[in-house]
């Protein structure tokens, strides 16, 4: 089963993610802030990692520039969340190094289509 | 001393007594007035003389001032002067003689609020004072209600986070309710649960719509530039819209070429497009919406058109059609629905591109919007290079240059300094930054740190890695505090917004000193002139200080000083206090009258106990008041030295510094 991590600071949008995640075939993992985040990716590792940019200490952009220049997550795709899609373009613009931007809240079809380009293989209801 | 009137106590729910101060060298005028104005219900202070009167205003609030013109001292134009700058919009009386009314004309331009030619009755004054005191209260209140207007905007804009979270779960929960994720759902259930989905999608369009209004309000709207394809860009839209068109049976048609390569912002577009094409369809029953597009050859804009066969709009509504917070009727809200902010906004998001938004109509058979555009947007903001002037540059102005992405911050920025003689230049960005910096060679930067595209750190890089711009003083200006970074970095100060006005004008000020034009390729030297009648206190500092590079003269008598000061004002003067012929006192208030000294740094150098008043005195203008048998020379340099180094953190000299 595929492993997805998520991190974000509120508690609310994880339940949901990982609600919707879960009953789409996904293990699931959860982090609270940024540097939590970085910590359990590189226990772990999981094969992908959605993060909220909004975090209190270590924020989103920060978390994924971490991951990103480390070799053991540098692979791991990154998917970003964002409250706007204005905020998403703003975050293209940041090269912050994530491989997809998801706007909350999360529409729940895009969500999955999102997560399924990076981990074809993986989903399938159990 | 100070002959205050005894006031009783205020009891602490009642406003406080307006407060005047009253300055005239003649104690029977002060104490009349005294008498007068406190038998009317003020609160009065008065001053013997210019000095005082200011020392006496750094600490207290006053209202109105009634000034003497002839006073010895400080006359009476410069203590109009010092008054105003303490705080702008404290209002000046001035008394003045016949002989002296030309003076008065002066006092005005100089900002007095009126004047008064003696001998006058002390009712006359009064009237005066009264409207003085409420052009005063007028203009408090304007700040205020400026102040308070952009607190508003700028907590909507910040809410926007706060509103939006409660939506995650509203909607996610629903959506999972939705999908039977939780279990099996009746089919009552899921037409209620359906209703919650619609209502809070309607809502957070409501909540978006009215923060990016007051964000657009708020000069915080950003905006984000990119090359795409308009015709790529269309067919999401009139995907998304499809299903809106089709649920209402009318024919959405467009018309757009395979191929045409706009520079833009794609989101705020995306977001016109959908407003106007929803619109169209809202209110339209038969018929269609068809959408396209108008070009002339050769012309840099283009128009999009979005004509549909609805209601129409009456001719006299269409000048309300895109006010804020209007609705042509209420009755077509409730029956058409929506919120009425979706044309205000688009046409907002048109002009911030560079375009806009415009409607033609027939009542009855339909209406036609325009969005008009560049097809290469700029960043067109009300900052940026279009504020900086030319001819500032050819005045030989000092140009400070503010990196900043919020357009609200480079405005305030540019306020703070309206008034200082300094040429404001402002940029979005970082690119834009340095090209700026490189164009105006300004004597200071301020960087934000958090932009997009681009932050401050690798702005920073960039202007310090560049010979020609690495001499610039920077200071970060930021809402996170990270300061030793920014000294590693090379900055050369650093402030937290939101950012205090006299302290950044300090800041300023401070690295003036140290950016005195140089020639190119070799620093011109820091000239100082030592005024002491003890010539080894004065050859140990010529030396010492020569040694460093500096340019140093020396003058034994205040006669000399004053010769030397206005052949050639020096950037560091040390100053004994007990110097022959003219004491330093008096060497000192010259200095303090002449503009031309401003930029002059002064250390005092003292043998003598001055008592506090004389050294309040002497610290509103000197660097540092030193007292001599406090320190041995050296240690007394060294101190002088670490100041100079601080104000002059990037002068380059051609010896070592410590």
């Amino acid at each position: 089963m595929a492993k997805i991590l998520i991190v974000d600071d509120d508690v609310t949008n994880r339940d949901i993610l990982r609600t919707r995640l879960e009953s789409a075939g996904y293990e699931i993992a959860e982090a609270v802030n940024g540097e939590e985040g970085v910590n359990l990716a590189q226990q772990m590792p999981p094969d992908l990692i959605i993060l909220d940019v909004m975090m209190p200490k270590v924020d989103g952009l920060l978390a994924c520039r971490i991951l990103k220049a480390n070799d053991k997550t540098r692979s791991i795709p990154i998917v970003m969340l964002t409250a706007r899609s204005q905020q998403m373009e703003e975050l293209r613009g940041w090269e912050s190094g994530a491989d997809e931007y998801l706007t909350k809240p999360c529409d729940h079809q895009r969500l999955l289509a999102v997560v399924a380009q990076f981990l074809p293989a993986a989903g399938g209801k159990p | 001393m100070s002959d205050e009137t005894n006031v009783p106590a205020q009891p602490a729910s009642e406003p406080a007594l307006p407060r005047i101060m009253v300055i005239d060298d003649e104690l029977g005028f002060r104490e009349l007035a005294a008498f007068e104005f406190g038998a009317r219900g003020y609160q009065v202070v008065t001053a013997a003389d210019g000095q005082e009167a200011v020392l006496k205003a750094g600490n207290r609030d006053i209202d109105v001032v009634i000034s003497d013109m002839a006073m010895p001292k400080l006359g009476g134009l410069d203590t109009l002067t010092a008054l105003k700058n303490l705080d702008p919009k404290i209002e000046v009386i001035m008394v003045t003689g016949f002989a002296t009314l030309e003076n008065a004309v002066e006092s005005m331009k100089r900002g007095a609020y009126d004047f008064i030619t003696k001998p006058f009755q002390i009712d006359d004054l009064a009237r005066l004072v009264s409207r003085a005191l409420e052009k005063r209260r007028l203009g408090l209140q304007v700040d205020e209600l400026k102040e308070i207007n952009r607190f508003k905007s700028e907590f909507l804009a910040n809410m926007s986070h706060e509103l939006r979270t409660p939506m995650n779960a509203i909607l996610g929960y629903t959506s999972l309710h939705l999908d039977q994720i939780y279990g099996p759902v009746t089919p009552k259930q899921q037409e209620a649960l359906k209703r919650v989905e619609a209502g809070g999608k309607n809502l957070l369009q409501l909540i978006n719509g009215i923060l990016d209004l007051s964000k657009l309000a708020a000069g915080r709207m950003p905006v984000y530039l990119e090359e795409f394809n308009l015709r790529d860009l269309m067919d999401e839209v009139l995907k998304m819209m499809d299903c809106l068109a089709g649920a209402k049976k009318l024919a959405l048609t467009a018309d757009i070429p395979p191929q045409i390569r706009i520079k833009s912002d794609r989101t705020k577009l995306k977001q016109i497009l959908i407003n106007l094409i929803s619109n169209s369809i809202k209110f339209t029953r038969e018929g269609g919406i068809t959408v396209c597009l108008a070009r002339s050859p050769g012309k840099s804009r283009f128009t999009i058109r979005v004509k549909d066969t609805g209601i129409g709009i009456k001719a006299a509504d269409l000048p309300q059609l895109f006010q804020e917070f209007r609705q042509l009727d209420a009755s077509s809200t409730r029956q058409y629905g929506g919120t009425g902010l979706g044309l205000v906004i688009s046409r907002k998001f048109a002009q911030l591109l560079g375009g806009d938004v415009n409607v033609e109509s027939v009542p009855g058979a339909g209406s036609t919007f325009s969005i008009d555009l560049p097809l290469e947007s700029e960043l067109a903001a009300p900052a940026g290079e279009r504020l900086f002037r030319q001819a500032a540059l050819a005045a030989g102005k000092k140009v400070f240059l503010a990196i900043d992405d919020d357009p609200e911050v480079l405005s305030l920025l540019r306020d703070s300094l309206h008034g200082t003689g300094y040429e404001f230049a402002g940029a979005l960005g970082v690119p834009e930054g340095i090209a700026l910096a490189r164009k105006l060679k300004p004597f200071a930067i301020t960087l934000d740190i958090m932009m997009p595209h681009q932050d401050g750190w690798s702005a920073l890089q960039v202007l310090k890695n560049d010979p020609e711009l690495k001499a610039i003083p920077v200071i970060i200006l930021s809402i996170t505090d990270n300061k030793s970074l920014g000294y590693a970095l090379g900055v050369t100060d650093y402030m937290i917004k939101p950012f205090d006005r006299r302290e950044l004008l300090g800041k300023l000020k401070a690295l003036e000193h140290g950016c005195k034009p140089k020639a190119p390729g070799q620093a011109a030297a820091c000239t100082v002139l030592v005024a002491d009648e003890e010539k080894a206190t004065a050859d140990y500092i010529r030396e010492t200080l020569a040694a460093e590079g500096y340019e140093v003269e020396t003058a034994a008598t205040g006669r000399e000083a004053l010769a030397k000061l206005n052949a050639a004002p020096p950037d560091v003067l040390f100053l004994n206090l007990t110097l022959p012929e003219v004491t330093g006192f008096e060497v000192m208030e010259a200095v303090e009258k002449d503009p031309k000294f401003r930029d002059t740094l002064i250390f005092v150098l003292t043998a003598r106990h001055l008592s506090g008043g004389e050294l309040e005195h002497l610290h509103r203008r000197a660097e540092a008041v030193i007292q001599k048998g406090s320190r041995k020379l050296p240690d007394i340099l060294s101190l002088v030295k670490r100041k100079l180094e601080k104000i002059e953190v990037f002068a380059e000299r051609p010896a070592g510094g410590e």
